[in-house]
């Protein structure tokens, strides 16, 4: 990486954990680069689609797909564009502060419904309650699961859809993917 | 030989958020020869190098925190010259398997143990101009990796991690 646009690091590491402070910072840029090409090679690998299927599917040299997908080039919108909607996604420019929790991405949501399908059948075997109801409020608005609000008695609620608070129900901790 | 482990940190400069973990992603840990972060055997390996190489190292880490940070198998977002098997052994019966990551000059040398978890070792990074591995890097490698096995057992594993 080039550090011609490098910015002051102010997310400093502590001295032990920070194995190249003897080199300059970092470009703040170059860093971002590199994650955005790897968002469009996780969503391939997603998509199941390999560097070939992309080039293939798109007319493009598998040259190019390997660029893309190397980190180090400055994307366009439209290489995005022509990228995801090949896949079949969307996408949007989302900003947020160091402080705030990314937008999840679709193989995280697919994730957090494998967890959840497992926590709810170990539910089932474990308790079988008629009228168990399941909702997907337990996740919060950037899609993380909220497992301290989930609760479980003869109805399963979320405090986030339901603002309930009934005092019958029990919480629960989920194993998630561990 | 008693080792420990210790996660691998690269800095997000301001205002880039850092990577934080979540349940699917993968979770790279460098080797420390005691329990002192300051011995991680990554460390070692980086300030060894030329600093042109070192800076090509910090690259090729970040690099691999951002693809592990995905939890997608990383063999999908590295096409097979990047990121290959170099070298397996017998381990327990089965087949143990160490990749390599390349990055320009660079290699990263890592396995996963068998730990029930998503987790990745560095085993060993350095700049390398000629790809072939020799018996006796071969036979190094091995080496760190059976002692990364000695705590195969996920509850060992994370008993070590500083």
């Amino acid at each position: 990486m080039t550090t011609s646009t490098a910015l002051v690091a102010t997310n400093q590491l502590q001295a032990e954990d920070d194995i190249f402070s003897h080199l300059q910072p970092i470009s703040a840029f170059d860093v971002k680069k590199d994650y955005i090409a790897t968002q469009l090679a996780a969503l391939m690998s997603f998509c199941e689609k390999s560097r070939s299927d992309m080039a293939e599917g798109l007319g493009w040299e598998k040259s190019r797909i390997t660029r893309i997908l190397s980190g180090e080039n400055n994307l366009t919108i439209k290489t995005i564009w022509e990228f995801s909607s090949y896949l079949g996604f969307d996408y949007d420019v989302v900003f947020h502060s160091a402080d705030q929790r990314r937008p999840q991405q679709p193989w995280q949501i697919e994730r957090r419904e494998i967890v959840f399908s497992q926590f709810w059948n170990t539910l089932n075997q474990e308790i079988n309650l008629p009228g168990i109801l399941v909702t997907q409020a337990a996740y919060d608005i950037t899609g993380n699961l909220l497992t301290e609000n989930i609760r479980v008695g003869t109805t399963i609620e979320y405090e986030a859809k339901t603002n309930e608070t009934a005092s019958s129900f029990t919480p629960i901790q989920i194993p998630i993917g561990r | 030989m008693s080792i420990y482990f210790t996660r691998l940190r690269v800095e997000s400069p301001a205002p880039l958020k850092e990577l934080e973990d979540w349940p699917g992603c993968w979770k790279v840990y460098t080797i420390c020869a005691n329990q002192s972060k300051n011995s991680s055997t990554t460390r070692k390996d980086v300030r060894e190098m030329e600093v042109a190489d070192a800076e090509k190292a910090r690259s090729a880490y970040g690099n691999l925190l951002n693809r592990a940070y995905t939890g997608r198998p990383l063999e999908t977002l590295y096409d097979e010259k990047q990121c290959h098997v170099v070298h397996k052994f017998d381990f327990n019966g089965s087949l143990f398997k160490i990749y390599r990551l390349r990055a320009g000059d660079i290699r990263v040398y890592f396995c996963y143990p068998p730990l029930g978890n998503k987790n990745i070792v560095l085993l060993k990074t350095q700049p390398k101009r000629n790809d072939n591995l020799s018996k006796g890097e071969k036979r190094e490698l091995e080496g760190i990796a059976r002692s990364v096995l000695q705590y195969s057992n996920l509850k060992d594993f994370m008993s070590r991690v500083i």
